[in-house]
């Protein structure tokens, strides 16, 4: 930026923004869908059901299976992996069927639970039967095999280099990878669609603020338009 | 089951149980141990699991049995082709039609998803669904007041117009109105249905996609290529280019349609979980035949995207590979630029190992397009020499599949051209013996493919090239080939050349039978008999037979125009 450019930066104070803002047209049933797919991707069912009933607004899909999702998800997240693999096939027997990544993630996750209840010779058992057929078949998958099975050799899995495993956040992606599926057999996206607008705003703020002062929203929960700096 | 876990054998024993709540606990125990898992499938299917699973399908009643039987057979019909041909093989396909009219609505969910399942295989008898009342029942659950049954029947639907007589059937009984409807839904999961649903009815059917042309359905698909569901938007793009490619002189509102489409089929190429097979197939569809779409899909940078597709085997699946062969078959075929592109982006020897894949339909897709590099000259004189194709065309002469034979010839006949480095290559590894007794084969187009790479082969070659050709083929041969496929020779003008030249040299080994001016004579006399065009062809053929003759006499050297490049 040359010298003295930074002084032509223009400057639209809040009263002419909120004029601005105010010509632009949204319609409030693109606002209730934005809310539906929030409330229903998120899985709050209740606060979808009454949304629904107030505002006439579809959820796009049945709502008892966002509670069958939301189950899966809380027993993977609790470690009954074994659980949530039955209930997923009850929702939907295709799911795990064409997924090989999913399905060897939830199986090495079964793996690592009995690991972390100390079932030393079932883990071995089950690694045998289960994984090592899938390691067979995919270089990538054995190399996550033998990571896993390395837990065993530890006595104090705590300390040792793949202790992350054993970590929640290991649920967690589990979790998540098989929400994610559930929701893309029910041809739902993966996230709602709110924070991705957030972040575009974010970006379109920054990408005005080098060439205009404007009443920017710095605080996303409130929406508050800030003050203009004054000039100088 | 913790504490109580069952070894597999008991599992099966437990199928056939007297006791009901064993019996669904082996079946639970059973399908979640297979379901995503291929080895396990194949383990239960030696143990003999699945003949015992439809035996409660059969004659059971009760709805949670019902329920995970139908599960069960449906994972067996996935993944493997032994766990398709066991399910098959136990007529579960009667039993699960007459279970279809079950008055409880979880059976017929469970029932129509395992069909579902079972017929998204090839092995599938598609007939089946065509007797008695399965197509009325199938389409009952179409009109199911359940979404989901309706979605479902609608993908079975979709697997089961694999002819135009299952496609009219289908279209006959009523299913298309209901098919839109399901399109105008707002759920996304029964748009899907419905769409491909439409997408296998209006493929290569003109009828029904002039139909559809003409209604508004045609504007609610195209609003659905802006959709944010990514199968959605490769859906509708094979619906329109099955209807932009439904007549033969197509429509400006035809054309407008593909090219509507080409640039979304464009951007889906790579996407998705994995990538979608159908993208490259759609490019593939809107592309071939035609010189101005193969360009603005290059323009569109669609080379470099398939080629990224090529490059990264790890979760490519052999069906996607193959479409994404087919798509760049159809890009280079007429579009020099796309030739350049694909050479650029190095995926040649992806090709070339192509050629080798275990799946038929990959090796003969990666034969068609090593065809449509062939027709660059430039490209033929440089890195296709480079990249070793030759060697691994000729070993798929000797392929158990006649139409990878077939394909492999049709592509040696552009690699053995005059100006071809590799005829010398082709000519030192013994390909002229391979094409000889092909060239003898019992189907037809493999003996054209063949006849015509020999032909080509041997222009302006060395007499010894000649001997071995007659050789290997011997007098005989040609003689019945002369004489047998005359009938073939009216359809394939081409093909006319090649015999009539070879005629020629049959009547001059008989010595003294033929000379040229007999030749010739007796190609006028023939013109004279029949058929007009038959026989002015015949004659055509004779004379340059007897210019090529003349040439092999050395009587004076004649350089005519008797290779011919491939092309179809």
């Amino acid at each position: 930026m040359g010298r003295g450019e930074s002084s032509q930066k223009k400057t639209i104070n809040k009263e002419e923004w909120e004029k601005k803002l105010s010509t632009i047209k949204i319609r409030k049933e693109d606002m209730n869908k934005l809310v539906m797919n929030f409330l229903v991707t998120e899985g709050f069912v209740e606060a979808a059901e009454t949304f629904q009933k107030e505002s006439g607004t579809s959820p796009g899909v049945d709502l008892s299976s966002v509670n069958d999702r939301m189950a899966i998800r809380k027993a993977v997240q609790s470690g009954q992996v074994e659980d949530a693999i039955e209930k997923v096939n009850d929702l939907n027997p295709e799911i795990l069927e064409d997924r090989a990544q999913l399905f060897f993630h939830l199986q090495q996750q079964r793996l690592i639970e009995l690991i972390r209840a100390g079932n030393v010779e079932e883990a071995l058992e089950f690694a045998q039967e289960y994984l090592a057929p899938r390691g067979e078949e995919n270089a990538a998958f054995l190399e996550e095999l033998e990571r896993t099975v390395a837990l065993l050799a530890f006595e104090d899995t705590a300390n040792s280099p793949v202790s992350e495993l054993l970590e929640a956040s290991q649920r967690q992606k589990t979790a998540s990878e098989l929400n994610a599926a559930i929701l893309s057999s029910q041809c739902q996206e993966k996230e709602s669609r709110l924070p991705n607008l957030l972040k575009m705003m974010l970006w379109a703020q920054n990408q005005l603020d080098d060439k205009v002062s404007f009443p920017k929203i710095n605080d996303l929960i409130t929406a508050k338009l800030e003050d203009v700096p004054a000039e100088g | 089951m913790p504490g109580t876990r069952w070894r597999d054998e008991e599992i099966v024993e437990n199928l056939s149980s007297m006791d009901p709540d064993a019996r669904l606990r082996a079946l639970r125990a059973v399908k979640n141990q297979i379901i995503g898992n291929k080895t396990k499938k194949l383990s239960y299917v030696k143990l003999g699991a699945v003949p015992r699973i439809v035996e409660i399908l059969a004659t059971d009643s009760s709805v949670p049995l019902l329920v995970q039987s139908a599960a069960a057979v449906g994972s067996f019909a996935c993944g493997t082709e032994e766990g398709v041909r066991a399910v098959l093989q136990s007529d579960v396909l009667s039993h699960m039609l007459k279970i279809l009219s079950h008055k409880d609505d979880q059976v017929v969910q469970a029932v129509a998803r395992s069909l579902k399942l079972i017929f998204n295989s090839t092995l599938a008898p598609r007939a089946n669904m065509f007797e008695q009342n399965a197509l009325s029942q199938l389409l009952q659950l179409l009109f199911s007041k359940n979404i989901t049954v309706a979605e479902v029947a609608a993908s079975v639907l979709a697997r089961c117009c694999e002819t135009p007589r299952q496609q009219s059937a289908i279209a006959s009984a009523g299913a298309i109105p209901r098919l839109v409807h399901l399109l105008s839904l707002s759920t996304p999961k029964s748009q899907e249905a419905a769409l491909d649903a439409l997408a296998s009815l209006t493929h290569s059917n003109s009828e029904i996609s002039l139909a559809l042309l003409d209604g508004p359905v045609v504007e609610r698909i195209c609003a659905l290529l802006k959709d944010r569901n990514t199968r959605l938007r490769v859906l509708a793009c094979s619906c329109l280019a099955n209807m932009s490619r439904a007549s033969s002189l197509p429509t400006a509102r035809q054309h407008e349609l593909a090219a509507l489409a080409l640039p979304v089929a464009v951007r889906l190429v790579g996407e998705g979980e994995g990538g979608f097979h159908e993208a490259p197939r759609v490019v593939a569809q809107l592309v071939s035949g035609n010189a101005d779409m193969q360009k603005v899909a290059c323009d569109a940078e669609v080379v470099p995207r398939l080629a990224k597709l090529l490059k990264k085997e790890y979760d490519l699946s052999p069906r996607l590979l193959e479409t994404t062969l087919l798509a760049l078959a159809a890009l280079t075929e007429r579009h020099e630029q796309s030739r350049k592109q694909l050479v650029q982006a190095k995926v040649l020897d992806k090709i070339v190992q192509a050629l080798a894949n275990n799946e038929q339909g990959v090796r003969i897709s990666a034969c068609k397009c090593c065809l449509s590099m062939s027709r660059s000259v430039k490209h033929l004189r440089t890195a296709l020499v480079d990249s070793n194709m030759t060697q691994a065309l000729l070993n798929l002469l000797t392929d158990g599949s006649t139409e990878v034979k077939e394909a492999a010839a049709a592509t040696l006949c552009n690699m053995v051209l005059d100006f071809s480095p590799m005829k010398e290559q082709l000519l030192s590894s013994g390909g002229l013996r391979h094409l000889a007794v092909l060239a003898q084969a019992p189907q037809y187009v493999l003996r054209l493919n063949s006849m015509w790479a020999l032909k080509n082969l041997l222009y302006l070659s060395k007499s010894p090239s000649k001997e071995a050709v007659m050789q290997s083929l011997s007098y005989t041969t040609m003689r019945q080939l002369l004489l047998n496929d005359v009938e073939e020779v009216q359809t394939a003008n081409i093909c006319g050349q090649r015999w009539r030249w070879l005629r020629v040299r049959v009547r001059e080994h008989d010595k003294g039978s033929c000379t040229v001016q007999e030749l010739t004579s007796e190609c006028e006399g023939k013109e004279t008999r029949g058929p007009q065009g038959l026989h002015s062809e015949f004659f055509m053929y004779g004379v340059q037979g007897v210019m090529r003759l003349n040439s092999w006499l050395g009587i004076y050297r004649t350089k005519g125009h008797s290779q011919t490049m491939k092309w179809q």
